[in-house]
């Protein structure tokens, strides 16, 4: 999707953009096409650019899928919300971190590294 | 902490869904499984079905079955471990196992997913072993190695080897390759081009660590 075809979607198709790209990941992670999610990756980064945009960063939307049942959208949203709500994001992402997940407990976990070591400053 | 987070009646009744729909798929997948299973199939050394005896096969059934097989002891292995730490909510789940041909495939991947983390002194020293159900695992990624430079003779010894799990060495793989936001939107693996060998070792324990194969 085009950032002009993006820029004209309401709030609430953006969120339930997130969540497809979110869902779509998570299956290609499972049947092991990387270059699939990474396509989505991309796809996911405009979606989130675009509620930045919006008035008042509207990306605190995404604090609602803190408790999503897929936990590759829990895992997006926590990353995206970082930078406006640290504290409640960090201790969404040290659940996941333990929750068992595979990939997204990995990821989790290694996001709270990144963010102790200085190297991932969420913006 | 995460016994306390999973032990609200609201939760359980979220996760009890949710490992109905493990079992709902897992059911789904045993029967696509039994709709075309031929057990005189030859296999490689892996033990994944071929057509030719080959490791590699063309075969779209073959590709199809190995995939089911995948997935299905990806979500086997999740629930089993979730099911260690939160109870015998699906006990029922895997009593499938029991009835599916899929155990003689499947169980040597759940039960070493399931292993608790070890040190990196025992990782090393199992890494002479093989083992149906692990891998051995480089832990600073070969090939990108090989490509910046790094002698094989660093990429093989024994201080980089450890023998972990297959499927949270396919997690650690899949991960190394997956665009991030915390490596400035790039993979972990395109991040790490050109970085030091002590670099890579630290994101490669780290990722250890955090799949829970090796010990804080």
């Amino acid at each position: 999707m085009s950032a002009i075809k993006i820029s004209r979607l309401t709030l609430e198709e953006l969120v339930s953009r997130y969540i497809e790209i979110g869902s779509l990941q998570y299956d290609a992670l499972m049947m092991n096409e990387i270059a699939k999610f990474n396509r989505l990756f991309d796809k996911m980064i405009m979606v989130e650019a675009e509620l930045q945009r919006r008035d008042g960063d509207q990306r605190r939307l995404l604090l609602a899928l803190y408790e999503h049942e897929n936990p590759h959208v829990r895992l997006n949203a926590i990353k995206a919300t970082l930078a406006i709500a640290p504290e409640a994001g960090r201790k969404a992402l040290e659940a996941l971190a333990e929750a068992g997940e595979g990939y997204q407990s990995l990821d989790a976990g290694m996001c709270i590294f990144a963010l102790d070591d200085g190297i991932f400053k969420p913006t | 902490m995460l016994v306390d987070r999973y032990s609200s009646a609201g939760m359980r009744v979220r996760w009890s869904g949710a490992a109905l729909s493990v079992q709902l798929r897992l059911q789904e997948l045993i029967d696509a499984l039994k709709a075309n299973f031929d057990p005189n199939q030859p296999r490689d050394e892996r033990g994944r079905w071929t057509d030719t005896g080959a490791e590699s096969s063309g075969s779209s059934d073959t590709k199809l079955r190995n995939k089911i097989i995948v997935e299905a002891a990806l979500l086997l292995a999740r629930a089993a471990a979730k099911e260690a730490a939160f109870g015998p909510v699906l006990g029922t789940l895997l009593n499938l196992l029991d009835a599916a041909q899929i155990l003689e495939e499947a169980y040597p991947y759940i039960s070493a997913y399931l292993d608790s983390p070890k040190t990196l002194e025992e990782l090393h020293a199992a890494a002479k072993f093989p083992e149906r159900g692990y891998d051995i695992h480089h832990i600073v990624e070969q090939t990108p190695a090989e490509r910046d430079g790094f002698p094989r003779s660093m990429i093989d010894s024994p201080e980089n080897l450890v023998r972990i799990p297959t499927l949270k060495h396919w997690e650690i793989n899949a991960w190394y390759q997956t665009k991030n936001k915390f490596y400035d939107f790039k993979s972990p693996r395109a991040y790490l081009q050109g970085k030091s060998w002590e670099e890579r070792v630290r994101v490669g324990r780290d990722a250890m660590i955090r799949a829970g194969v090796l010990k804080r």
